[in-house]
């Protein structure tokens, strides 16, 4: 009687259990002989102003209480959320007759039993051997818009299945070669900024496009193998390369390295010998820097206010004099020495009037100034011009001072560019 | 409007909208003040009597000789400066070519003051970078304006630039040509912008062109430039140069660099430098080095005929950690010019000269950090000393407070006697948002011009900045690490 009773009690379970989690269908045998064609019902399918479904009144033609039992049935107002670019429409158009819908809608050998699509006949029918997720990532585009440009839910999203390219252990680490469009069926930018810092420069995910829902899928990533090293800590900086900058910004430099620079970047290093290394190791330095971050103190013209001290204003004469560093790297000798200077009335303006002052405190600068003008040249050219100059120097207009150094390779640079030479000599050049 | 809104009206014409774009936008005012020189002339026979050097009111004039008028220098007005700066550097991608984007980097530049003293104001609107780039992971070209970085200077550039990258990004070849900018300028050099003075101006735009190959390996690193600039209206070189750039690893802690450009016009080898570092495993650093400054200039002027006399030098850097919140820092440099070549017995000058700069810092707790600074330098022609100190509160996780001051003494301009400058001030930098940052400041400069004659003065001013940064994108800028990554246990 026990067993009886468990029994029973398993076949009203199961049948219970069964009626719940079945989806309520439509019964399409049952319906068969009333409605030979599928565009009865599914007129949306041949014409796109139509509706997909049914209209409840078409079910209560019959299921009016008298003739059928009453059913309840509202149709979608909306065509479910895809990333297909299929369309009834556009697949009868393209296909024609040749297909059917019972080709993609039934199951071989059960004509009436009438189910969802499948990819597996989709990959069929467009003669791909493999699997759904594994036919070649060149071809998703023929069936799929990118996540960018489907309207698919939160819930759609999350439920994407890994293809087996992704299950390979490196493959987090190791996919920057394979990216391609086809990664834009699954993912959109948002969900690569979850792991790559410096998305926005990356050109293959700037053109993923952008969809939020994206970041419903978890981006799986470990740390690479080399950071275990147990040199990496102290060499990190040596080793760098530009997939630094696939996880690390600046700040996840200067978090640890606040107080305790990196081996060569100290105060030193940072404000004032930097220079070379950049130049020589421009590639190093692009594993953490932007082409901005350069420009954001080294822009020619007037600076950001960034690169020298807040009084430099009033250093800089000391300091430009002393060509501690170089001014015109950055400044325009003319543009933004002597405009300033010109303000402040600190130029000669050319013309033969040299406007003899007390320079260097002795009277008799002009005469002697010779050692000074040539170590400081680029200082004097920032209020004089080269009529002021050539109003001594030049052997045309000039009282024919000689002002070349010992090593001036007069031939050389005239056959350079002889203009330069014409300035002081007229036509008339030396040695030509 | 959002502030993405109307950012995106005022920079993406219609039609140009691209998936993604990022700005960085900054609006900077500035007020200073300078107080320069006044030339004037008095009569010889007007010389105050018994002090024939001054004039009737004190000041100190120069007479040539046989010359009926003498020259003086009073003291000029007080000329104030108010440089109002906005700046943006936006990107755009996205528009149907993959790697395709377009990058400008451009500002306004404006001075509200009457008189217009600031340096670079003109033209007001600047373009200093403007291109379209199409970048693919081994391949990236640039078409428009640009600006070119190496040891031979900053140049713009109105044309092409393209580089190849090989071997896994450790070797790139780049090659560019096209029409240049003025030396360290965003405007031609036709442009009267850079030719305040009515000097000798070239008529049309160098044509320029170039090319570098960089590699990058653990141990060693380098970079060979070659640039040439052509005058196209007579087919002459303006200036051909090559460099050449090494960072050589020796061993763990220990590297050397080392750099030369050699102009290839008149056959002279420019400025260079190397250094040998010295890194220890408790973070201590030193340098000892050696290098080479030549002045150069190209051949559309005639400055370069005047032979410039480059120094040689030797210098070293000690950088100090002395405990887990103290550092110290100081560094040094010994010069020596080359012989000139015109030496006169009536003018005494100094053939070389020495600078050196020390300090310390102290991060007082996760708050307070003070740092001290002391620097002078004396050569020939160059003379200053000085100190400064700051101490910076972090007074609130965005909220940045700074107080500083310092004294320089440094001879007046034409180097006769000196000038005496207290300086003091605070600022502020406040990020309001992730993506909008304040700044501020003030200042006070306290001038004393200590001159025997009458042109010894002393005037104060104020000095203020004003600033806003933000920063604006389409999702995928992030100024912080990533979640993933923050889930990265060691990889920080």
């Amino acid at each position: 009687m026990r067993r009886l009773l468990l029994v029973v009690l398993v076949l009203v379970a199961g049948t219970a259990v069964r009626a719940l989690v079945r989806p309520a269908t439509f019964d399409h045998v049952a319906h068969a002989g009333l409605f030979p064609t599928c565009t009865s019902c599914h007129g949306g399918i041949t014409r796109p102003d139509a509706s997909l479904w049914p209209t409840a009144s078409q079910c209560a033609a019959c299921h009016n209480g008298t003739v059928a039992e009453r059913v309840t049935w509202t149709p979608p107002t909306a065509r479910p959320a895809s990333n297909l670019r299929f369309t009834h429409e556009t697949h009868r158009a393209a296909a024609g007759d040749t297909i059917a819908c019972a080709d993609c809608h039934t199951r071989a050998g059960e004509p009436t039993e009438i189910r969802w699509a499948s990819a597996r006949q989709c990959v069929s029918c467009h003669g791909f051997a493999e699997a759904h997720l594994a036919i070649p990532a060149t071809a998703c585009a023929t069936c799929h818009v990118r996540l960018a440009d489907a309207a698919l839910t939160e819930s759609q999203i999350a439920e994407f299945s890994e293809p087996p390219s992704h299950e390979r252990s490196d493959f987090g680490l190791a996919h920057a070669d394979q990216v391609d469009q086809a990664c834009s069926t699954c993912h959109a930018q948002e969900f690569c900024t979850t792991c790559h810092v410096n998305a926005a420069a990356i050109p293959a995910i700037a053109e993923l496009g952008s969809n939020p829902r994206s970041t419903e899928l978890a981006a799986n990533v470990s740390v690479p193998p080399g950071h275990a090293d147990p040199g990496f800590v102290t060499d990190h900086g040596r080793s760098g390369s530009l997939s630094c900058a696939t996880c690390h910004t600046q700040s996840s430099c200067t978090d640890c390295h606040r107080n305790n620079a990196p081996p060569d970047h100290t105060r030193s290093f940072t404000d004032w010998r930097h220079g070379p290394s950049a130049d020589a190791a421009t590639l190093r330095c692009a594993t953490c820097h932007v082409r901005n971050d350069c420009l954001d103190c080294h822009r020619p013209g007037p600076g950001s206010g960034a690169y020298h001290p807040a009084d430099y204003l009033a250093r800089h004469p000391a300091a430009a004099y002393g060509r501690e560093t170089s001014c015109s790297d950055c400044h325009n000798p003319a543009g933004f020495c002597a405009s300033c200077h010109q303000m402040t009335g600190l130029t000669s303006r050319g013309g033969g009037v040299l406007r003899g002052g007390y320079h260097e405190g002795q009277p008799a600068f002009l005469v002697g100034h010779g050692p000074s003008a040539r170590r400081s040249l680029e200082s004097c050219v920032s209020c004089h011009t080269e009529t002021d100059c050539l109003t001594c120097h030049s052997s045309v207009r000039g009282r024919g001072f000689n002002p070349h150094g010992a090593d001036f390779n007069a031939e050389r640079l005239r056959r350079r560019n002889p203009e330069m030479c014409i300035v002081c000599h007229g036509v008339a050049i030396p040695g030509a | 409007m959002t502030p993405r809104g109307l950012w995106l009206v005022l920079l993406v014409p219609t039609g140009l909208v691209g998936q993604g774009w990022r700005v960085d936008a900054q609006l900077g005012m500035r007020s200073a003040a300078v107080r320069g020189l006044q030339v004037d002339t008095v009569a010889r026979d007007a010389l105050a009597p018994g002090a024939s050097t001054f004039t009737p009111d004190g000041y100190a004039a120069f007479c040539p000789a046989g010359a009926a008028l003498c020259t003086y220098y009073r003291p000029g007005p007080v000329v104030h400066a108010a440089p109002l700066q906005a700046h943006v550097a936006a990107d755009l991608w996205g528009f149907g070519v993959r790697g395709l984007r377009l990058r400008v980097n451009a500002r306004h530049v404006s001075d509200l003051a009457e008189g217009g003293m600031w340096p670079g104001t003109a033209p007001r609107f600047q373009l200093v970078e403007g291109h379209a780039e199409y970048a693919q992971r081994t391949v990236t070209v640039r078409l428009g304006r640009t600006v070119l970085s190496s040891r031979l200077g900053w140049h713009g550039l109105d044309g092409v630039q393209g580089e190849v990258r090989l071997a896994a990004g450790r070797m790139a070849i780049g090659a560019w040509g096209g029409w240049g900018l003025a030396q360290a300028a965003t405007v031609p050099a036709t442009s009267a912008a850079v030719n305040p003075l009515a000097e000798y101006q070239p008529r049309d735009r160098q044509l320029i062109a170039g090319g570098d190959i960089a590699w990058r390996s653990p141990s060693l690193q380098g970079r060979v430039v070659y640039q040439r600039e052509v005058d196209p209206a007579v087919d002459y070189f303006l200036s051909e140069r090559i460099a050449a750039d090494a960072d050589w690893r020796v061993v763990r802690g220990v590297s050397l660099n080392a750099g030369a450009e050699y102009d290839l016009d008149a056959a002279v080898w420019g400025s260079a430098d190397a250094a040998l570092a010295v890194h220890a495993p408790s973070g201590a650093q030193s340098s000892i080095g050696v290098r080479r400054y030549r002045p150069y200039f190209p051949l559309w002027t005639v400055w370069g005929a005047f032979s410039p006399s480059p120094y040689s030098a030797v210098f070293g850097s000690l950088d100090v950690p002395m405990g887990p919140d103290v550092s110290a820092w100081a560094r040094a440099e010994r010069y020596w010019f080359d012989p000139s070549d015109a030496r006169t017995p009536l003018v005494t000058t100094e053939d070389a000269g020495w600078r050196w700069q020390t300090g310390a810092g102290w991060q007082a707790g996760a708050v307070l950090r003070l740092e001290a600074q002391g620097h002078a330098a004396f050569g020939p022609g160059a003379a200053s000393m000085g100190f400064d100190a700051r101490i910076r509160a972090a007074v609130h996780a965005h909220l940045d407070l700074t107080l500083h001051g310092g004294r320089l003494v440094r001879p007046l301009e034409l180097r006769y006697h000196d000038i005496a400058l207290w300086q003091g001030g605070g600022d502020v930098r406040w990020r309001l948002h992730d993506r909008l940052t304040a700044t501020g400041g003030l200042m006070v400069v306290d001038e004393t011009r200590e001159r025997p004659d009458a042109a010894a003065v002393r005037w104060s001013h104020l000095r203020a900045h004003l600033g806003i940064r933000v920063l604006l994108g389409s999702g995928a800028d992030r100024t912080h690490l990533p979640p993933a990554v923050l889930a990265m246990p060691e990889s920080r």
